[in-house]
């Protein structure tokens, strides 16, 4: 066999994860490494994902590929069950997915934290995403004159 | 688990700002609605949303997810559906004009005239943004005159083709074009085809409209075509299409719907080359059940999916899955005869033009 079909990668915080060459292939970022160099038995460093998250991440991969003849609707749910986590995790997902480069997790996780956006206020999206308001409350109430009916 | 927690929320949002692409990739999925509240989340988000790239790339997503909206005569607003969504959009007047009518709706923008003692005016509203602009006066016609949108990314131009009142052949017809970059009318000149009626389909900045057959004016004989560059040109019509013709755009191409009401089916025609010849294929030949149920009044399309308009009934037809279904909310429409149209949201200013 000129490939092995292992490939080990380490997590940021130096943890192996031993798995299935086809289950690795899903993310594009290790598809150019495998492609360039093959190594064989050699150890693929993931420096800008953790453990946790790669755990994670492998989680995903590994069930998109065995289940690809499954039937459209338990994919979505298990999807959904998925990305049914807390928003720290879903940006440690959506990081990992991003330097991976596994275009269908970036899009599931990019679906979920826009869906928490939606119907909210302001305040409330800032709380949940600990984001820091910078208007004064002349801006703030300049916004709501202006496009004031958006807030109903 | 706590102090995990709160050293990962520190580095999101410190990465908010770093993360331009995936939050520009998350945000694109909003409606309009909800982008105008995210615009007050922080200075930050407020620049990313009125920047022109994410304009661009909110249209890009809206385009994969259009509605159906539907211009009932003699009512307030407009109904848009969406899936299961259904929502009420009221016009933009006080008091709705008695000749008011919807032309067409692109880029997330509506045009709605009002033809009224050889007055013509035109709107250009972008209804999720609640914008709205008058377009400049323009020539006085005799009759109601026609109109087409062609549009790019960033700018439109709209075609008018009037029976000037200064003038006493009848039939003469001229054409004059607003362009969203000048904002201003410049006259074209004579035209010796006019199209049947305002209804056009707008793709790869061609505006195209069904124009009467010589023998026989009451039914379309050909096409005419123009483009953003002024060039006008004609389209022969496939030879064996009925009378009951409609012009749409399946998929970002310019597709011809003929209803055959004798045999039960419509046959769907695809111009395969725009520019040099014009070359019709059938690209399917369908049943079509819902003739029993009643008569075909209007069709429209958005993406792979055709809706046949019926006085009682609403039906889609997707060319993908070769399936029929009901058109949700459909109720509402019964006997009202809207004029419906693909709708895409958009953030675009009603100049049409950014970032140019």
């Amino acid at each position: 066999m000129a490939f092995t079909k292992k490939v080990t990668l380490k997590s940021s915080d130096g943890e192996l994860f031993i798995i299935d060459r086809a289950v690795a292939l899903q993310s594009r970022t290790i598809q150019y490494v495998l492609e360039d160099t093959n190594p064989v038995d050699a150890i693929i460093p993931v420096p800008a994902v953790d453990a946790r998250t790669l755990s994670k991440v492998l989680e995903y991969c590994k069930k998109h590929l065995i289940d690809l003849n499954t039937d459209f609707e338990d994919y979505s749910k298990w999807d959904k069950d998925f990305v049914d986590a807390e928003v720290w995790m879903l940006y440690d997902l959506i990081m990992a997915a991003d330097y991976l480069h596994i275009p269908p997790l970036i899009d599931l996780i990019c679906d979920k934290i826009a869906s928490m956006f939606k119907g909210q206020t302001p305040d409330k999206i800032r709380e949940i995403f600990n984001i820091d308001n910078d208007f004064s409350k002349e801006e703030e109430e300049d916004f709501k004159k202006k496009s004031g009916w958006a807030f109903k | 688990m706590d102090n995990v927690r709160c050293t990962s929320i520190c580095t999101w949002t410190e990465n908010w700002v770093e993360e331009e692409d995936i939050t520009t990739n998350i945000l694109s999925r909003l409606p309009v609605k909800s982008l105008l509240i995210c615009k007050s989340v922080s200075k930050h988000w407020r620049r990313l949303i009125c920047s022109p790239d994410f304009v661009r790339s909110q249209l890009r997503w809206s385009r994969e997810n259009p509605s159906f909206i539907f211009f009932l005569r003699y009512e307030n607003e407009l109904i848009k559906i969406s899936g299961e969504v259904f929502e009420r959009i009221p016009l933009p007047f006080g008091q709705r004009p008695n000749n008011c009518d919807m032309i067409c709706s692109f880029n997330g923008f509506i045009c709605l005239t009002n033809y009224i003692g050889q007055n013509h005016n035109i709107i250009i509203w972008n209804p999720a943004t609640q914008e709205v602009q008058l377009l400049p006066t323009t020539t006085l016609s005799k009759k109601p005159p026609k109109i087409g949108v062609a549009y790019g990314p960033g700018t439109y131009k709209l075609f008018r083709i009037f029976y000037p009142a200064s003038k006493s052949q009848p039939g003469y017809c001229e054409c004059e074009a607003y362009s969203s970059i000048t904002g201003s009318w410049k006259g074209i000149g004579s035209v010796t085809y006019w199209p049947m009626s305002s209804k056009h389909v707008s793709i790869n900045e061609t505006v195209y409209w069904l124009i009467s057959a010589e023998k026989d004016r009451t039914v379309a004989g050909s096409i005419l075509a123009v483009d953003l560059e002024e060039n006008f040109r004609t389209i022969s019509l496939p030879e064996e299409v009925s009378r009951n013709l409609s012009l749409v755009d399946l998929e970002g191409c310019l597709s011809l719907i003929s209803i055959n009401v004798e045999a039960n089916r419509f046959d769907l025609w695809v111009l395969q080359d725009y520019n040099n010849e014009a070359i019709w294929f059938r690209k399917c030949s369908e049943d079509m059940p819902i003739l029993e149920i009643g008569y075909v009044f209007s069709v429209v399309a958005q993406k792979n999916e055709i809706l046949f308009m019926l006085v009682e009934r609403y039906f889609v037809y997707n060319i993908g899955s070769r399936t029929w279904r009901e058109l949700d909310w459909g109720d509402v429409l019964r006997r009202k005869y809207p004029t419906a149209f693909a709708f895409t949201e958009s953030l675009l200013p009603c100049t049409g033009t950014i970032g140019i």
